[in-house]
């Protein structure tokens, strides 16, 4: 074959971009929609948590309340808060905690539980998300017509 | 031109990379974001509600007592209901919109604004309401 028929052949082959863009989708694209995947669920997963730690202390200051003392009352706290978080599928890392008190363990006395829960991610190391901890409290009041003891 | 310095500058393409990134950016932020606000406002909802539910159960306490006969005191119900309503909502953004009796069941009703993080969406007001009813011959609990 003539060189100049070669080098032209060289020239268009060097000019064929076909399946350049396949190559970079495989390279580039693919690893990034699967990180923004992560991303999503890591987001999605913190919200969950925050509906999951507020309701856990909605449920747990009314337990709480419901309680017949000061002891009875934090471990009720303990238990709905747990029971809430799990239903929800939220895991804690170590478990929630869960902090009792009241202006007065009395009928009438406000009831304040506040919630700590930091938020497992072990399963994203992908993308490096970090543990994150949500807190919240709720407030309930004893009834007036409670018997409550010390 | 050498074959090299003409694939230096073949920009063929980079049009498209860069409304990629464009694109992606966008699609991430809002996908973010609207995740957010739907924990945030499902998790306001929640607190609303509870702080609804809580003070009626405080209005319904309320006892008027005519002899052996035992109703809803209704002004005490009201006054008592919004008391705890206001003190109960206190610790956040949470309104207290009304309390109504109705017959003998206490109906507060408690309101709470939040800010949407996505892009073009405004605030949301949510509106719970929380019910209790006075009952008289419940000897125990889950009666």
């Amino acid at each position: 074959m003539k060189p100049q028929r070669v080098g032209q052949r060289i020239a268009r082959r060097l000019r064929d971009d076909r399946g350049n863009g396949d190559v970079l989708a495989m390279i580039f694209i693919v690893p990034l929609a699967f990180g923004v995947i992560l991303l999503y669920s890591f987001v999605g997963r913190q919200a969950a948590g925050v509906q999951a730690v507020t309701h856990a202390a909605d449920v747990a200051a009314r337990a709480a309340a419901l309680a017949g003392s000061p002891r009875a009352g934090q471990s009720a706290a303990n238990a709905a808060a747990t029971n809430t978080l799990s239903g929800a599928g939220t895991v804690c890392v170590g478990g929630p905690s869960v902090v009792a008190t009241a202006t007065a363990w009395a009928p009438g006395g406000i009831v304040t539980v506040t919630v700590t829960c930091t938020i497992e991610t072990g399963d994203l190391t992908a993308i490096a998300a970090p543990d994150t901890t949500k807190t919240a409290s709720s407030d309930a009041i004893i009834d007036t017509y409670r018997e409550f003891g010390p | 031109m050498s074959v090299v310095q003409r694939l230096r500058s073949d920009d063929r393409g980079g049009g498209y990379v860069l409304a990629f990134i464009v694109l992606m950016s966008v699609l991430v932020g809002a996908g973010v974001s609207a995740l957010a606000d739907a924990g945030r406002v499902s998790s306001a909802q929640r607190h609303s509600s509870s702080i609804a539910f809580e003070a009626a159960r405080v209005g319904a306490q309320e006892v008027a007592a005519d002899g052996s006969v035992f109703s809803l005191d209704a002004d005490a119900a009201r006054s008592a209901a919004s008391s705890a309503a206001i003190t109960l909502a206190s610790q956040s953004d949470a309104q207290l919109d009304g309390v109504r009796i109705d017959g003998d069941e206490v109906v507060v009703t408690i309101t709470l604004v939040v800010d949407r993080w996505f892009p073009g969406l405004g605030a949301v007001t949510i509106t719970e309401v929380g019910r209790a009813r006075f009952s008289t011959g419940i000897v125990e609990e889950g009666q």
